[in-house]
């Protein structure tokens, strides 16, 4: 049974109508070409005029017009990219694995989420305040420290949507040697747009302050948002994470594949447990 | 303008006939001329990154005059860019001046305009993006310090004054102003439709590019309504009011910002590709590539902005 990824026999991709991907620049290192429609601006050519209208992206990788290939989308792209991501347990189509990602949901989804966490933290905190009536200048809130806890949720959150996964893209690749190996900021992407799941965990929060009376109560809460947030993002980038696994390794025999996928699936959901735990130390108070 | 007659000729040949103002097309062609001429002419051996000529003054030696008169050349340009923010009124104006120019925006068909009516608004225009694209980092510096002092000062009236931090506190927001300004200029850049070459040989259509000082620039000139919410925070303690201003302080940065980012989008350099086909007649009916991507640059600019509101309400 032929790869499936090995597309370079393939002339012929079957897309959805309303497709919006953008034509798929494989990275320098591959040599994998893919001859997709192009997009965006060249949308009303019609198709026959297709194949010459791909853009390159001239320049080296010094110059900044060489990352604009990771930012190249319209704001419908981004927000179908979202809404594709809103359900955990969809599966993505085969060849979303070789597109190179986008890297403009990386960075402002994860901004988003730090904002939204501390927004939604300090609400709680304000709420909390009202409600017992403590004036100004009491001592609870003297000490709270803004600035610390926004510099150490950027560096948390930053880190670990682009440390774990190039991590895994480099065991991928020089470790288990996979040939036609997804690109790195496909990766990212994917890690990031499955976090956009932790944003209802973090407007639930926002309750915490009317529980500022019954401490059980809200130590509930507080467990609740986490772990809702943790499974639902984790859910996402885990299946989606399977399924590209279980491509890769269908073709090692059972025994050797249900090891490889065992380790490599066990890591990822530790590092995704780690990350939870630092977040709820960062926003919700310590452990 | 003869590559324009040429361009012209082949919108005809592209199947959709031309609109009966033809020299409202030309008008806009001439204003991209204006924008950025090197590449139109030649957009083949045009570097990757689009470059306006930015001309700070292009006068006389600007040594022997008096210091007084380089003052007053700053400031009626500080002036005058502070008064576009603080009266943003004047910038939908002329954004509405520029959609007509360039053939965007609502246009009755039978709208035929006179030859001098054009020429004037096209000149208006060039006016107002020559402005736009004059930089300069007064701004930046003045309201990045003076943002920084305000956070300063509210941040060591609700902490424990026994240690005195004051000064690490200011170094930390100065340093977060300003490396969020920047992370917000590198990502107009990079998601800002510059024309790209295809793979053909041609180039696509694009907006011209903006450099990062100007993009720091206009994010700092935008930034000072907010500073303003910041200052009024200083003297208002109640919660529930500091709230109401700072929204609304922020929904005028946003407006501002965006307007801006309008205007600019409007400079369009139209691609050109070696058989000539060129679209002009779509694109503009859903709008220039730069308006489909504002989303994309406006929304980094309110969470940003959104932060430091947010900061001056709560501390």
């Amino acid at each position: 049974m032929s790869d499936p990824f090995n597309i370079d026999n393939d002339d012929l991709i079957i897309q959805s109508d309303n497709d919006q991907q953008k034509s798929a620049f494989p990275e320098p290192m591959q040599d994998v070409t893919i001859d997709s429609s192009s997009h965006g601006i060249n949308n009303s050519i019609d198709s026959s005029e297709r194949r010459g209208h791909q853009k390159t992206f001239t320049g080296g990788p010094f110059s900044l017009n060489y990352y604009r290939k990771y930012f190249d989308l319209n704001t419908k792209d981004f927000f179908a990219n979202c809404w594709k991501s809103l359900n955990p347990f969809t599966k993505l189509d085969q060849y979303e694995f070789q597109q190179v990602g986008d890297l403009y949901g990386p960075v402002w989804i994860t901004a988003t989420l730090i904002f939204l966490l501390f927004f939604c933290n300090s609400v709680a905190q304000i709420i909390t305040s009202w409600l017992l009536n403590k004036s100004e200048d009491d001592t609870e809130t003297l000490h709270i420290n803004y600035f610390k806890i926004l510099l150490s949720s950027i560096n948390l959150l930053y880190g670990y949507i682009f440390i774990v996964p190039l991590l895994l893209w480099a065991v991928l690749r020089f470790y288990f040697k996979v040939v036609n190996v997804i690109p790195v900021t496909k990766l990212i992407s994917m890690y990031s747009y499955s976090n956009i799941l932790w944003i209802p965990a973090a407007l639930l929060s926002v309750f915490r302050g009317l529980l500022a009376n019954h401490n059980s109560l809200d130590a509930a809460l507080k467990w609740l948002c986490i772990v809702m947030g943790s499974i639902l993002s984790g859910a996402g980038i885990l299946v989606r994470l399977h399924q590209y696994f279980s491509v890769i390794f269908g073709s090692e025999s059972e025994q050797d594949s249900k090891k490889h996928l065992g380790v490599l699936m066990g890591a990822l959901i530790l590092a995704h447990v780690g990350f939870s735990l630092g977040v709820k130390m960062c926003f919700f108070g310590k452990l | 303008m003869d590559l324009g007659a040429s361009a012209n000729a082949g919108v005809g040949a592209g199947g959709t006939p031309p609109p009966p103002t033809a020299s409202g097309l030309s008008g806009f062609m001439n204003f991209a001329n204006f924008a950025n001429p090197q590449s139109y002419i030649d957009p083949l051996l045009q570097d990757s990154n689009v470059e306006v000529r930015e001309h700070q003054f292009t006068g006389g030696n600007t040594l022997d005059e008096s210091v007084l008169t380089t003052l007053h050349r700053d400031l009626v340009s500080i002036t005058d860019k502070l008064l576009s923010i603080l009266w943003p009124m004047r910038l939908r104006q002329k954004l509405q001046v520029l959609e007509r120019v360039s053939g965007l925006g609502s246009r009755t068909s039978g709208d035929i305009e006179e030859e001098g009516d054009i020429d004037s608004s096209r000149d208006y225009s060039k006016e107002t993006i020559r402005k736009i694209l004059d930089w300069d980092l007064w701004g930046p510096l003045v309201i990045n310090l003076g943002f920084s002092l305000v956070i300063t000062h509210l941040q060591t009236r609700t902490l424990d004054s026994s240690e005195d931090r004051s000064s690490s506190i200011f170094s930390a927001a100065f340093t977060l102003i300003w490396a969020s300004l920047a992370v917000l200029s590198l990502n107009i850049q990079l998601v800002w439709p510059v024309k790209q070459q295809t793979e053909s040989g041609g180039t696509t259509s694009g907006v011209i590019g903006l450099s990062f000082f100007q993009c720091i620039s206009i994010l700092s000139y935008t930034l000072f309504p907010v500073m303003l919410g910041g200052v009024i925070c200083i003297f208002i303690h109640l919660k529930f009011i500091r709230i109401i201003i700072n929204t609304v302080m922020l929904s005028w940065s946003l407006l501002c910002s965006w307007l801006i980012l309008a205007i600019i989008s409007n400079c369009r350099i139209p691609g050109a590709t070696s058989e000539l086909i060129y679209n002009s007649m779509t694109e503009r009916d859903q709008g220039t590539a730069g308006d489909k991507r504002i989303f994309l640059m406006i929304y980094p600019i309110l969470l940003v902005y959104g932060l430091f509101s947010w900061l001056c309400v709560i501390l």
